[in-house]
């Protein structure tokens, strides 16, 4: 039964039996001049290879496919956004028309509904525009131009925007800027949406009270740090706050609006420009999220 | 410059029914003679023919996009001294650099915020009137 072959010592011969059965069979020589042969029966081992590299395959294509899915979602999402766009601007700019013609016309009873319609309108447009850049980033279409870019100026701007937004809730607005604080590595524009959408955070949340936003600049990072007197975050809620589509709870989305999204964008547009965002958080005392980016062009990019 | 009334010529490139409808109701409304043109190509014939006070360029257009005309308005003697604001959905970033770049005066995004505008408006028509 056994076909007669020569072997070299070291590597054993696998043959497949005319009834389907493996062999494996290796030679030694003796000392004393013979030779010793060692048959194995090694079919299953050869099944349980064949079934892995079956498996191997399968698991490509799988993943082959749920990329393909996954980029399909994200064309989707980018192109529905942007058709999402169009009428909802319609529908903003003529109820926005609408109510300042009935200003103008005295039909005060109307006031109040025409600002609900721009406030929902506005949510939505929010909430698109955040799926849009979700979905870019998920997709590895949204781009970061790093630039050296200075600060003072880039936080004047900032600080001009928020003073309004934080005088809404009755707060005082503090902005700690040093003047010889140098340049940051970072996109402007996608910078500015991480900083103006933590204070903007910072703003909602406190009510008659504090928030600041201090640059600075430490072992090659600057960082800026928005702290309030706010509601604060509970230490069961903090682990979930850069996830997306989640506030701290359900009833936070009811009170205070927004998408959820704000902080999970934040984060990820953080990461791409070489720093990150973290959070510390007292309920009742008040929150500090810090983010960070280098100071100094990064020598891996 | 502006019609027998008194009112200012604004050439306004914009293919959306419902925008051109807001922009042109409320302007109207403002003491402005808005012209439409729905597509870059009639957008540069329009400014040729009506010499506005300033062009409303929106940047996504069809047969010659916003860019594009704003580019050969401003290349062109006649009517390179004509402001242009460039209007988009700020979707797209870099929009703005790309419209600059472009040749145009200042910049929008949609949602239109009528005030924010009519304020870029108004600078760059007395820009224009006191050299």
């Amino acid at each position: 039964m056994a076909p007669s072959v020569h072997l070299s010592q070291s590597a054993p011969l696998e043959l497949k039996l005319s009834d389907g059965r493996w062999l494996s069979i290796s030679e030694r020589r003796t000392q004393e001049g013979g030779v010793v042969g060692i048959y194995a029966d090694i079919t299953t081992l050869k099944q349980r290879e064949e079934e892995l590299s079956c498996l191997v395959d399968s698991l490509a294509v799988a993943r082959d496919e749920a990329q393909e899915a996954n980029h399909a979602k994200s064309r989707f999402l980018a192109t529905m956004s942007h058709e999402l766009r169009t009428p909802l601007n319609a529908i903003l700019g003529i109820g926005d028309m609408m109510r300042e013609e009935a200003e103008e016309a005295g039909l005060d009873d109307l006031l109040d509904p025409l600002g609900r319609i721009n406030r929902a309108g506005r949510h939505l447009l929010q909430l698109v525009d955040d799926v849009l850049d979700l979905s870019k980033i998920e997709a590895g279409r949204l781009e970061v131009q790093i630039e050296d870019l200075p600060l003072r100026s880039f936080v004047a701007d900032i600080e001009t925007t928020v003073r309004l937004l934080a005088a809404r809730n009755g707060n005082r607005f503090v902005c700690d800027c040093p003047a010889d604080i140098g340049n940051v590595q970072a996109d402007p524009t996608r910078l500015r949406q991480v900083v103006l959408n933590l204070l903007g955070n910072a703003c909602k949340f406190t009510e008659r009270g504090e928030v600041r936003l201090d640059v600075s600049c430490d072992a090659g990072r600057i960082k800026f740090a928005v702290a309030d007197t706010g509601i604060g975050i509970s230490e069961e809620q903090l682990p979930k706050l850069f996830a997306e589509f989640t506030q701290a709870d359900a009833s936070t989305t009811r009170r205070y609006g927004g998408t959820g999204l704000g902080l999970a964008i934040s984060r990820r547009l953080c990461r791409m420009m070489g720093g990150d965002i973290g959070v510390v958080s007292k309920p009742g005392i008040g929150s500090t999220f810090t983010a960070w980016l280098p100071a100094r062009p990064d020598v891996r990019r | 410059m502006s019609d027998a009334s008194g009112r200012i010529r604004v050439v306004y490139v914009e293919d959306d029914g419902d925008n051109v409808y807001v922009l042109t109701r409320r302007l109207g409304r403002r003491g402005f003679d808005v012209v439409v043109a729905g597509d870059g190509a009639a957008g540069i014939e329009t400014v040729r023919k009506t010499h506005p006070a300033l062009v409303l360029m929106d940047m996504s257009l069809p047969v010659m996009d916003g860019w594009e005309a704003t580019r050969r308005l401003k290349a062109d003697p006649a009517t390179r001294d004509i402001p242009v604001i460039g209007l988009s959905s700020h979707a797209m970033i870099g929009d703005r650099e790309v419209a600059l770049s472009a040749g145009c005066d200042d910049y929008d995004t949609k949602p239109i915020e009528f005030e924010r505008l009519l304020a870029k408006m108004h600078h760059l028509l007395v820009r224009g009137a006191t050299p």
